[in-house]
């Protein structure tokens, strides 16, 4: 007998973890029905086949066949998925781009769908400008290799600038617009100027919808709604959370109670994440931790607890005067480093520090 | 009826509870017996086996504690690689969206030689792939509910010879569904910790699974004694769920070096072991 993959899961529902009446259940058991696959096997997907078979009434035949069919998912491995199917799933993956090459590469790719990508370093190291980059660029046009899509950016800061939103915009206008040009080829072309003329900037702005929140409560509101608000607006991509840490440093006495709501926080962002397919991407803030020895370094803000959350984290910080972003936790990418500037036009790449094409 | 035959009843029914209640009795020789059909199965590190003697064994609740990035899922991913690589059916509940089919192939890719052939490799990938279920929980209830269900699960599933049997449960990470409800004010966070222990330690006995499950770390506090290892870091489930586990695994990075460092902190304890996070897997010092 050949079993098509992920078959296994799906014959081993047992009777007995089927939601039906007890008499219909004896009924079938009588019958020498044992597992939901039996039930879709005798039945052939009739109910009146299995109604005959089982000296059971129309309508039971048609409750057992239901659950059988729909329950039977819904049971045991609900939601199970093989790691084969999860592995061309992750092949099929998008990111949201940085803009610096470096970095994207560093991420493998940027911000990834269905994860926490979380930013965070030094006041004025670039953290606001990257989640504004993100937003502008997951709303490159498909034509050229982007996503096409939208952002929500919570604001909780009031960080967030649509003049420099805007200088984003135009800046990434401008380069698509070139890219355009120098297509050769006729038809690849043709498409990107039909493209060119949806993602004028202010466009491009309309596709970012802002949630600003002045206390935790309102952030708590907002990721409460916001898994009906990205299902009703299937175009966004991206979730931008600026920042967590603002809130949960200034308005907690209880430490507990702060861990609590930060943890319920986390997983309902991941869940987000993982059901409607979008990269969520939180900025956090750093801290000084006073050493052992006497000595304080910098550490992500909102403590020990809160670094499980993340899925990767990028850690922003100076170096020799120049900015950098170092990979420090991922479950699928090495460790790495990757040098980035903040310029007018928004996060690029160090200039002179792009590697040589392969 | 007179009160003789109530009384012969009560008799009657104390004798069948007493045969089927005796019946389950086993003396010490079976158990010996049953213990020696239990596997012990490789974690995919050499270092992470050779601190627990061999690796997993089945039946047993590992605890994988340790601070972010300290490659808790890392060691995760490796023994449930490991795992169905061995044709064992694994059961991986992500909570915190670390599972990574793609490292799962890399560290498949590590388990065969440098040049192995391609077809076979890649074969051998896809059944590995397949025996691996992968389930995403984002709150301690939907958990419950596969538990329980992996234990009924269990009468019809393991008299099947056809069928690869549940070899291991992984859970990445079991402090992030539980630390929620761990708070001083309610106590029903407890009374489900418990549930879960009991859960589990009695699906890793009637599975005869290994059970695998991280246990992330949080801030003991400024004036908390700091341990050993000079960090002043605990597992997030706190002292009541010390002795759930058969053994507890400590993980932490050793700073500015590459290297991390493993021990047992609680249970049958070995000399702590350092291992290194590869591009294709997990390993540990050569040995001189």
């Amino acid at each position: 007998m050949d079993h098509a993959p992920g078959d296994w899961f799906q014959d081993s529902y047992a009777l007995t973890s089927l939601a039906l009446a007890p008499s219909t259940r004896s009924k079938l058991q009588r019958a020498g029905v044992h597992s939901a696959r039996d039930v879709l096997r005798i039945s052939g997907n009739s109910p009146s086949t299995l109604a005959r078979e089982c000296a059971l009434t129309l309508d039971e035949a048609n409750d057992a066949l239901k659950a059988a069919r729909f329950n039977g998912e819904g049971i045991a491995l609900r939601g199970a998925r093989s790691a084969a199917e999860l592995l061309r799933e992750e092949r099929a993956r998008w990111s949201v781009f940085t803009f610096c090459e470096a970095l994207d590469d560093a991420l493998g790719g940027g911000a990834a769908s269905g994860e926490i990508t979380e930013l965070c370093g030094c006041p004025g190291i670039g953290k606001t400008q990257m989640a504004m980059q993100l937003s502008v660029s997951a709303q490159t046009p498909r034509a050229f290799g982007g996503l096409g899509g939208e952002a929500v950016y919570v604001d909780t800061e009031g960080s967030f600038t649509a003049e420099r939103a805007m200088d984003m915009a135009e800046a990434l206008a401008e380069h698509l617009g070139r890219c355009a040009k120098r297509c050769e080829d006729e038809d690849a072309r043709r498409e990107m100027e039909a493209a060119l003329e949806t993602c004028a900037p202010e466009a491009m702005l309309r596709g970012i919808h802002l949630f600003r929140c002045h206390e935790v409560t309102e952030l708590l509101a907002a990721l409460e709604t916001l898994g009906e608000f990205i299902a009703e607006r299937p175009k966004v991509r991206l979730v931008v959370i600026d920042s967590v840490a603002f809130h949960f440093r200034q308005d907690f006495q209880d430490m507990a109670l702060r861990t609590t709501i930060l943890s319920k926080m986390t997983n309902r962002l991941m869940s987000i994440a993982t059901t409607q397919q979008v990269a969520v991407v939180t900025v956090n803030q750093v801290t000084v931790k006073p050493q052992r020895d006497g000595s304080a370094r910098l550490v992500p803000a909102l403590g020990e607890s809160y670094a499980h959350a993340c899925t990767t984290r990028v850690i922003l910080s100076w170096e020799n005067d120049e900015r950098v972003a170092f990979v420090t936790k991922s479950p699928r990418l090495p460790q790495a480093r990757a040098r980035y500037a903040v310029t007018a036009g928004g996060i690029r790449d160090v200039r002179g520090s792009k590697r040589a094409a392969p | 009826m007179g009160r003789g035959g109530a009384e012969a009843r009560r008799r009657a029914i104390v004798e069948e509870i007493y045969n089927e209640t005796c019946a389950n009795a086993v003396n010490g020789s079976d158990v010996e017996r049953q213990l020696s059909l239990l596997e012990i199965l490789p974690t995919g590190c050499d270092a992470i086996d050779e601190l627990l003697g061999g690796g997993l064994r089945q039946g047993q609740l590992i605890e994988i504690t340790g601070p972010s990035a300290s490659g808790k899922t890392q060691l995760c991913l490796s023994a449930a690689a490991s795992f169905a690589a061995l044709d064992n059916r694994v059961v991986y509940v992500d909570t915190t969206g670390g599972f990574s089919a793609t490292r799962i192939k890399q560290l498949h890719r590590g388990f065969f030689a440098e040049d192995a052939e391609k077809a076979v490799v890649e074969e051998h990938l896809d059944k590995t792939l397949n025996l691996i279920a992968v389930h995403k929980c984002h709150d301690v209830f939907s958990l419950l509910t596969l538990l329980s269900q992996l234990g009924e699960e269990a009468s019809e599933d393991d008299n099947n010879p056809e069928r690869a049997t549940m070899g291991l449960l992984v859970i990445d990470s079991l402090s992030a569904l539980l630390s929620p409800l761990l708070t001083k004010a309610h106590h029903q966070g407890y009374t489900i910790m418990a549930t879960v222990a009991a859960m589990l330690r009695g699906l890793a006995t009637t599975r005869k699974t290994a059970a695998l499950y991280t246990n992330h770390t949080v801030s003991a506090g400024q004036d908390s004694l700091a341990d050993d290892h000079g960090s002043n870091l605990k597992p997030a489930l706190g002292t009541r769920w010390t002795a759930v586990p058969h053994r507890r695994i400590r993980l932490s990075k050793i700073p500015g070096t590459g290297w991390h460092s493993a021990s047992i902190v609680y249970g049958v304890s070995a000399k702590p072991v350092k291992y290194r996070i590869g591009s294709n897997n997990i390993h540990g010092a050569p040995t001189q």
